[in-house]
């Protein structure tokens, strides 16, 4: 009972950001039960509390509605055999850090995707394999589907047809077809695939491979992987983001606290970031004009800001314990 | 020793494994019962000299014993009490006391064998933190709620030790090659039944289970389940393994057909 109450007392504490920003980072904190939400420009920073057992509840994956004003935060805790009252997907006002609706998803929700249209909302289920779609208005389940093992990574293409679920475990990608509620396929990656995102025009998607050291680059067309590319055995890849454009792919290195930057064109790394970054980055995104990329980083508890026309890290934001995933959400 | 006698028998998948050239060794290829045979040693509590002039084999030794399904990172896992595997005969206090010791006590045992690994100070702090989360040889009041924050530090502590020795610590990075070195081992285990082969079926099990068992078990489910029925029998057989042997290695060259056609 305690924990439940605790749950709903998720309130917006004191030193927020301005109002007069455009912007505001949301950087989920996955041993600090809370999010972190920060100003772009210089990092100052205010708390959503998203339960009072620090530590043993875990806000993961993130993923913004399409205008970007509303951000959905995966909750889970470390007790995957039963489903508690913070087992959920909470939606949460991106202005005011009030908190708009909490969706049931047992089964310890990691990551998140929200279709194009923002009706619909996905979740990988890491302790019971299976992926989740959500009817935002209803909160109904529109159907639960098997995935690889340990899912993770997921991505709605931006045409709405497909949904990607990466199995951490099994080196396999899942293809849901959102039209017929079907499951395609699984198709094998590389070797522990964290997460994978659609291209731009929806033909192409992108897995990353911590150990494997690489990207599967998909043809969605064809639900094949056609190319691999090499970051090196030594690279950790995990959360990836693609800028606006879709020509550059960003790869949160982890364990080698770098980012890696891949040219989508020519399937090639283009830039290594690893001066002044944080430790073990484990969450990307780039802003919506492309020119800024934030990382963030699990070890350091902190942010990196980098900017894309030097490809270099150029300020340290704090976070909360546990940085895991960020994004850029919308006040304007 | 036949075991010597063990080679890769593909090269690299080209789409599985596009950068298996980045480290020179491979020792979980090259010699994979020399690494589990010196691992299981350890864990035996044997006086195992640790082979300070074979780099590559001390540091997949101490990969083996942080992060595969006999290392500290699951024990931790089950200390905490996240495992799903755990029995559910078995009393849950018994078993995480049990998980906790068995993980305090491999941080202590592969502690020599990082010593002769070159160290960073990244690789100092994270073994520094593995200390914080284990600190007493008694179970602590309050243990971190998160089972895999060992596991979390073990696979940054591989990438150092794969950086460190110029060695690949991954048997599962190349499934094709991993594939191939499972069922060799496999085949040898069979041709020598008769003289040690369990032992050789042991090593084989291992790898099937920490490298091979989930990815199979979506992409080529029924191969798996007999290549898991079979290594199950081999394991503990006294008798006539022919029959078994045929239906693991048939296992194997079915999955593999399946995985990489």
């Amino acid at each position: 009972m305690k924990h439940l109450v605790l749950s709903t007392s998720l309130a917006l504490c004191a030193g927020m950001t301005t109002a007069s920003e455009p912007f505001r980072l949301f950087v989920s904190n996955e041993y600090g039960a809370n999010l972190s939400v920060m100003s772009p420009q210089n990092g100052a920073s205010g708390e959503v509390v998203i339960s009072g057992r620090p530590g043993d509840v875990r806000p993961r994956g993130m993923a913004l509605s399409p205008d970007g004003r509303t951000v959905y935060v995966a909750v889970s805790d470390f007790l995957p055999e039963s489903e508690q009252p913070e087992d959920a997907i909470v939606a949460i006002d991106v202005a005011t850090g009030e908190v708009l609706r909490r969706y049931r998803a047992g089964g310890n929700p990691e990551r998140i995707a929200i279709s194009p249209d923002g009706k619909q909302i996905w979740a990988a289920l890491e302790a019971i394999a299976q992926g989740v779609g959500i009817d935002l208005e209803t909160g109904a389940e529109l159907g639960r589907f098997p995935t690889g093992v340990e899912p993770e990574g997921v991505d709605v293409s931006p045409d709405g047809r497909w949904v990607y679920i990466t199995g951490e475990t099994s080196h396999t990608v899942t293809v849901i077809d959102t039209q017929s509620l079907q499951l395609v396929t699984h198709m094998l990656v590389g070797n522990r695939p964290r997460d994978v995102v659609f291209s731009p025009d929806s033909t192409r998607a992108y897995a990353s491979a911590e150990i494997g050291g690489t990207i599967s680059v998909i043809d969605v067309t064809q639900h094949r992987v056609i190319d691999t590319i090499s970051l090196g055995l030594d690279a950790r890849p995990v959360e990836i983001d693609l800028s606006p454009d879709g020509g550059l792919l960003y790869a949160a290195g982890g364990g080698t606290s770098a980012v890696y930057v891949i040219d989508t064109e020519t399937a090639k790394v283009a830039h290594i970031i690893k001066e002044r970054m944080g430790r073990r980055p484990w969450g990307v995104t780039v802003s919506p004009d492309g020119r800024t990329v934030y990382t963030a980083n699990g070890l350091s508890d902190s942010v990196s800001v980098i900017d894309t026309s030097c490809m270099c890290v150029t300020d340290q934001f704090e976070a909360g314990r546990g940085a895991h995933s960020i994004e850029v959400g919308h006040v304007d | 020793m036949w075991t010597k006698r063990l080679v890769p028998l593909t090269i690299c998948a080209a789409l599985a494994a596009p950068a298996c050239a980045d480290y020179t060794h491979s020792p979980f290829h090259d010699r994979p019962f020399e690494v589990a045979k010196l691992a299981m040693a350890v864990l035996e509590d044997r006086d195992v000299p640790v082979p300070a002039h074979d780099t590559p084999l001390v540091a997949a030794v101490a990969a083996l014993l942080l992060v595969s399904e006999i290392g500290l990172a699951e024990a931790f896992e089950e200390a905490v009490g996240g495992d799903d595997d755990d029995d559910e005969d078995e009393g849950d206090d018994a078993l995480d006391d049990d998980g906790y010791a068995t993980a305090y006590g491999l941080l202590k045992t592969i502690k020599p064998w990082f010593a002769a690994i070159p160290q960073s100070s990244e690789s100092r702090d994270l073994i520094a933190r593995l200390d914080a989360l284990m600190p007493t040889p008694a179970r602590p009041a309050k243990l971190d709620s998160d089972p895999e924050a060992a596991e979390v530090l073990a696979q940054a502590l591989v990438g150092h030790l794969e950086r460190a020795a110029d060695a690949d610590l991954y048997l599962g990075r190349d499934l094709a090659r991993a594939i191939d070195t499972v069922s060799g081992l496999a085949a040898q285990g069979c041709a020598h039944a008769t003289e040690g082969g369990a032992e050789v079926f042991h090593v084989a099990a291992l790898y099937f289970e920490d490298s091979l068992e989930a990815p199979l078990s979506i992409m080529a489910a029924a191969p798996a389940e007999r290549i898991e029925d079979a290594l199950a029998q081999l394991t503990t057989a006294t008798g006539e393994v022919s029959g078994t042997c045929q239906d693991l290695l048939a296992g194997f060259s079915d999955a593999r057909k399946v995985m990489f056609p």
